[in-house]
């Protein structure tokens, strides 16, 4: 994943980088990086030194699950976190 | 994943950033007095002290909290004959270095304890013994992303993080960390928040800061 891909071809893998995934959900890279951080959106990694691959399905229903909460509920990151981990 | 960590540790960690430092010489002389300004907050936001509409700040929970820069700030306020203000306590801090020392070591040595820092023993000219302090995890990135993802984005904010925030304004230290562009949209939703129903319970921290800012600004005038 280390050249620009077109959005057909991202929307056609089955993993994307974190950069792909702010193209695809239009949520600050930072903020993707603190739900990852904080074990909210799925990720795989071989290594820590290694890029972060995330699940495009998964990761993308993941975000549009915090942004529903985030707006329907009312809820915190935190309450999130504790509602989604439980 | 973020540890669950105090105003004061989320300042001492932010304070410490080498790389980006650009800290006025005020600010280093005066960072132990910050972390127990920082305590006070931390004190209040967790219900064990409050600041009262004239200033005063009244301990309503003397129950140790756990932590030892609190449990320390805790005592030695409960040891006092009658309740201060907040400048007073400011201005008394200010005297008292060591109080303020001792509060500001057991903070970092918290953050070790935490394994978020690492001290380094290192020697200046191979003489003067100086310790550096390292952000092992870098947890000061996960703050800022912290901030970033509650502030900038939509969505209910935590109370710590308003108050870290205005906390960290008072000290310009978000200048380190966030873009023009980013300290005026969380200026901006500060403002926004400040008519909503959360900052009812910030609304006395937010004077307090500003008192803490003036008590310490008075003494460091006085002094010179």
């Amino acid at each position: 994943m280390g050249r620009k891909r077109s959005l057909e071809k991202i929307l056609e893998s089955e993993f994307v980088s974190i950069s792909e995934l702010v193209q695809l959900s239009d949520v600050r890279y930072s903020t993707i990086k603190y739900y990852s951080e904080e074990g909210l959106v799925p990720f795989e990694q071989e290594d820590t030194r290694l890029t972060r691959r995330y699940p495009r399905t998964k990761a993308l229903e993941r975000l549009a699950e915090i942004k529903k909460l985030k707006e329907d509920e009312g809820l915190t990151i935190q309450e999130i976190k504790e509602r989604l981990l439980q | 994943m973020l540890k669950n960590l105090t105003i004061a540790e989320e300042f001492v960690l932010l304070a410490l950033d080498r790389e980006t430092n650009k800290l006025k010489s005020l600010f280093r002389q005066h960072i132990a007095l910050y972390t127990v300004m920082a305590c006070m907050v931390e004190l209040s936001l967790e219900g064990k002290l409050r600041f009262e509409d004239d200033d005063t700040v009244t301990i309503i929970d003397s129950a140790p909290t756990g932590d030892k820069s609190l449990d320390r700030l805790l005592s030695i306020m409960m040891a006092s004959n009658r309740p201060k203000k907040v400048k007073k306590w400011a201005s008394y801090f200010y005297n008292h270095m060591f109080k303020q020392h001792e509060i500001y070591k057991l903070a970092v040595e918290r953050l070790v304890e935490k394994e978020i820092l690492e001290v380094k023993n290192k020697e200046i000219l191979f003489v003067i013994p100086k310790k550096k302090y390292v952000d092992v995890t870098n947890t000061r990135s996960h703050i800022v992303e912290k901030i970033r993802a509650e502030l900038l984005e939509d969505g209910k904010v935590e109370e710590h993080t308003i108050a870290l925030v205005l906390f960290l304004h008072s000290k310009k230290i978000l200048n380190d960390y966030f873009s023009d562009f980013e300290r005026k949209a969380l200026k901006q939703r500060i403002e926004k928040l400040r008519k909503e129903k959360i900052f009812a319970t910030i609304k006395s921290i937010d004077k307090a800061i500003q008192n803490m800012d003036a008590a310490i600004a008075v003494s460091t005038f006085t002094a010179t």
